[in-house]
């Protein structure tokens, strides 16, 4: 046990470490930007996740994320706020979204909550298409300003370079994990998992259930709006192509390839993913067949994901000796 | 009270008063809707009329986690338990209406939050030992014996401190041994001072534990008193045996 908990310390702090320097090893722009994409779609695929802990499937997720790109992009340019309010902001409308559709909806169990997220996820596409003045129309909002720069005494940190975006997402992504892991080493996190065996039960207890799966939504909403945020400043772009529902279901494959048992899961999940997204270039008209049948597959033979990989390993030795 | 599916009176005029400290039984034949009288109780079902009362505080119709914390918890039928938590988790569940911390406070490590982690895990100790799975601390519920998983059913009941307990079928499935077991645990239950009601098909454990019976039948209460007086009343042998001709 003990043993056990250490080996996870050292993986972590390995893994960590080896992203902090990744700029020092390569300034390739290449290499950096789909490390960003990694960090960005980890918190969004953990922000599915920990709704998913508590029975729900939420794929509207991609949503949020838009959302908060427009929130931040429009607060920018319409009303010139520095990336710095807008980025927080982004988070908190994202999440005051989610209570504000996860009060009435999370009451609804299984098939039916997916589908008014299905729901969601096309309103909001509509909403964005359709309010010209406001979000761009089916074009979207182009000239995003970049982050202002970050003054410290006489140094001035600018967003020029892929370097600082990394080191931006990678500030957030480690934000997410820590929020995520505290949320869950919690008495909530119990709670959350307690639901979907017998909610009555824990209902008469004296939980009020509804409380924690809102705030779940809503945390994992919160995380895809800051996602949402860094992605359109980013790119200094968004538009409703990039949220559509087939975002949210890439971001839903990442968790379940990764595993749904654990943080960790959607992080490998995301990370796999999109270096054999890469890898695959070459392919890219049967990608969506290609990851359709790895799916199929991990989900036929190991149902707990990339992560539950080296476990079985061990199993299978175990076996033979 | 009474209830309505549809058109049907699962539970009609119904009316049932416990006092502090008694154990009161509800027995009928089945179908007569004694399961209903506890989803009333316990707020899972709305009534079409009638109220509840509790303390002298009308709880009608109050959202079940509200009932809970007025102090009234139930268990239900079937093994209804968190079947891949450990036991000790079972009951934390059960504990949640002791926390004073907001869900927010929770994800930094305060010394508050500490210290009521560690008095939520003596509480859970507490009742671990009371109902005598102190053993079984980290074994999955799924895992013990029916008798066991009944146990911790009242486990978790009981970690929400409550002033009334509603039991549902408690010795449903158990042999002599573990209905005896329950007994015993049951009277503890009333000598810490908590009221417990209870529905049994288990004649000897009614009639052995309860201060006062009630009978139902078609949704309609018979007749109501203490043992002695049920097992010599006319309609209640008709109810169960049919009519002498």
């Amino acid at each position: 046990m003990k043993n056990n908990s250490t080996t996870k310390k050292v993986i972590i702090a390995i893994v960590g470490l080896a992203a902090i320097l990744l700029p020092v090893f390569s300034s390739d722009p290449y290499i950096l930007h789909i490390a960003i994409a990694i960090l960005i779609w980890s918190m969004l695929a953990l922000g599915i996740r920990i709704v998913l802990v508590s029975g729900h499937l939420n794929i509207a997720q991609a949503s949020f994320m838009g959302f908060g790109a427009y929130a931040s992009g429009a607060l920018a340019m319409k009303l010139g706020w520095s990336f710095w309010i807008c980025l927080p902001l982004a988070g908190v409308i994202a999440a005051i979204l989610a209570i504000i559709v996860g009060l009435p909806t999370l009451r609804i169990k299984g098939a039916y909550f997916v589908i008014i997220t299905l729901g969601l996820s096309e309103v909001s596409r509509r909403i964005w298409m359709m309010w010209d003045s406001l979000f761009g129309g089916p074009q979207g909002l182009l000239g995003i300003p970049p982050p202002d720069a970050i003054k410290l005494g006489g140094l001035a940190i600018m967003f020029n370079s892929k370097v600082h975006y990394f080191y931006l997402a990678f500030v957030l992504f480690v934000i997410t994990v820590f929020v995520m892991w505290r949320f869950e080493k919690s008495r909530t996190g119990l709670l959350l998992k307690s639901f979907p065996k017998a909610d009555m039960l824990a209902e008469s207890s004296g939980v009020y259930i509804m409380k924690y799966k809102v705030a779940a939504f809503a945390l994992g909403a919160f995380f895809a709006g800051l996602a949402g945020s860094f992605w359109a400043h980013y790119f200094t772009y968004c538009s409703p192509w990039d949220f559509t529902l087939m975002a949210s279901f890439y971001m839903l494959m990442y968790v379940v390839m990764g595993g749904t048992g654990s943080i960790a899961g959607p992080i490998v999940g995301s990370a796999v993913m999109l270096t054999l997204d890469e890898l695959l270039r070459p392919f890219k008209e049967y990608m969506p067949m290609i990851l359709g049948v790895i799916l199929i597959l991990v989900l036929r033979f190991m149902p707990g994901g990339i992560i539950s990989i080296p476990g079985l390993i061990r199993d299978a030795v175990m076996r033979k000796e | 009270m009474t209830k309505y599916f549809g058109g049907l009176a699962a539970v009609n005029d119904v009316s049932l008063s416990v006092s502090e400290g008694e154990i009161v039984g509800i027995i009928g034949p089945n179908g007569a809707g004694k399961t209903t009288v506890f989803n009333l109780v316990s707020s899972v079902y709305k009534l079409t009329h009638g109220t509840v009362k509790f303390n002298n505080e009308d709880i009608t119709n109050l959202k079940p986690h509200r009932v809970a914390a007025k102090g009234l918890v139930r268990t239900f039928q079937a093994n209804v338990l968190f079947k891949d938590f450990t036991v000790l988790e079972n009951i934390l569940v059960g504990c949640q209406l002791q926390v004073e911390t907001s869900m927010f406070m929770d994800l930094f490590n305060f010394r508050t939050v500490r210290a009521q982690r560690e008095k939520i895990h003596a509480v859970a100790d507490n009742i671990m030992e009371f109902v005598g799975l102190k053993n079984y601390r980290d074994e999955l519920a799924q895992n013990l014996a029916h008798g066991h998983q009944r146990m911790l059913g009242i486990g978790i009941a009981m970690a929400s401190h409550p002033q009334l307990i509603m039991l549902d079928e408690p010795v449903s499935g158990m042999n002599n041994e573990e209905k005896s077991e329950m007994m015993t645990l049951i009277r503890k239950i009333r000598d810490r001072g908590i009221t417990v009601l209870l529905v049994e098909h288990d004649m000897r454990v009614v009639m052995g534990l309860c201060d006062r019976v009630a009978v139902l039948n078609f949704g309609t209460k018979i007749a109501e008193g203490v043992p002695e007086e049920i097992q010599n009343n006319a309609s209640v042998i008709e109810a169960y045996l049919g009519a002498d001709d």
